[in-house]
């Protein structure tokens, strides 16, 4: 008996100790369960420079929720079509696959100078006229750490990933515009512009 | 007495789960927008391929599992005139002359879009569970890092600077100012 309540009383132990070490965190750092994969090292190639000449005014940010449901490769067939059938249920709401994405976007818009030649510009005296060309958007961009999975039920392979990321590219894009990116940029393009030719000796700008 | 114990484990999970779907609700239904005024101008553009590969193998785990993506990043750099004044300007009106001193050149942006990251191979040992999305959106972040970090050695900025001074010489030609040094703080 008295063996008996020691195993017990051994075993509580260790399952004690074993839960504490792994609340802390010790037991994934000596499994290296815990931590994260690491990439190996490799080199960036430059495959392209390109001179470029953007003037860049205003800058859109926002976050977005992408929900998106799919059918799973165990319904994703005749046995499912029948299912679906019975149950008078779609083939998503049967395998329940969902991947929820929160992506931080930023559009920069404003004036790609590079066409500017000798008569963009016409001067009197200290007043300075300049032609600009139209704003426009300049970069759309949501990058990797921009992306933060919510929720991934189910297997969800990189094309799927990508298709659904480049859906919150232009969900982002078309918000930027709604919110009237192109005359924000145009208006404090112009501002800013006017500060820097007056930084030159011009008293009066004009675009 | 055990019936209302369960009850109310019951009740607060119901509780814990509806919470969390309409926090999740109302973020997709409420946009997060900002808009920031800005005075930049960009005078280079890198673009750069990259290899972001991982091998996941460990004396306790019975098989293993490699992955390699090939990404594509659009880099671009160039001044940020939000602090320029007619202090970092020098004229003299009479020899048509004039010193700009600009801000150094910084990295603008860094653009690495979805489609073009491809997973080009992939495998995974029968025991193993394939790679999740998330662990291929942390390695992805962490080939975004690599970039980043590597950028001083790829030239960028000194490039960046060398496109400014040319820009800023043929605008202030253009303007009339016959003798211009531009010079880098």
């Amino acid at each position: 008996m008295k063996t008996l309540i020691k195993l017990i009383l051994f075993i509580a132990i260790i399952a004690v100790g074993g839960y504490f070490c792994w609340q802390k965190g010790w037991l994934n750092q000596f499994l290296g369960t815990g931590s994260e994969l690491k990439i190996d090292q490799t080199a960036s190639i430059v495959e392209e420079v390109k001179k470029i000449s953007e003037f860049t005014s205003v800058k859109f940010y926002e976050e977005l929720v992408i929900d998106e449901k799919k059918a799973s490769k165990w319904v994703d067939n005749k046995a499912g079509n029948l299912l679906s059938k019975l149950t008078g249920k779609d083939k998503k709401e049967i395998s329940n696959d969902e991947l929820v994405i929160i992506a931080k976007g930023t559009v920069r818009a404003g004036f790609d100078l590079s066409a500017i030649t000798d008569s963009s510009f016409s001067i009197h005296g200290d007043t300075i006229r300049m032609v600009l060309p139209q704003a426009k958007i300049l970069d759309v961009i949501i990058n990797p750490s921009d992306f933060e999975i919510y929720e991934e039920d189910g297997e969800w392979s990189h094309e799927q990933v990508v298709a659904i990321e480049s859906k919150a590219t232009k969900q982002l894009e078309q918000d930027a515009l709604e919110y009237g990116i192109l005359e924000k940029a145009t208006t404090t393009g112009k501002q800013k512009l006017t500060s820097l030719f007056k930084s030159f000796g011009y008293n009066v700008v004009e675009f | 007495m055990k019936k209302s114990i369960l009850l109310a484990v019951i009740g607060m999970t119901l509780l814990s789960s509806c919470t969390k779907q309409v926090s999740l609700k109302e973020k997709m239904d409420t946009k997060a927008q900002e808009l920031t005024e800005m005075a930049e101008l960009g005078t280079v553009e890198y673009t750069i391929t990259k290899i972001v590969k991982a091998e996941d193998i460990a004396w306790y785990k019975i098989g293993d599992r490699k992955i390699l993506f090939s990404c594509k990043a659009v880099l671009k750099a160039g001044i940020d005139l939000s602090e320029f004044s007619s202090q970092n300007v020098e004229i003299d009106e009479e020899t048509k002359s004039i010193k700009v001193t600009l801000p150094p050149a910084k990295l603008l942006s860094l653009n690495m879009p979805p489609e073009e990251t491809k997973l080009a191979y992939q495998k995974v040992s029968i025991l193993r569970d394939d790679f999740s999305a998330e662990e291929r959106a942390k390695l992805l972040k962490q080939g975004e890092e690599a970039i980043i970090a590597e950028v001083p050695k790829l030239g960028i900025l000194k490039e960046s600077e060398k496109n400014a001074s040319d820009f800023f010489k043929a605008m202030l030609s253009q303007m009339g100012f016959s003798t211009i040094k531009i010079e880098f703080k």
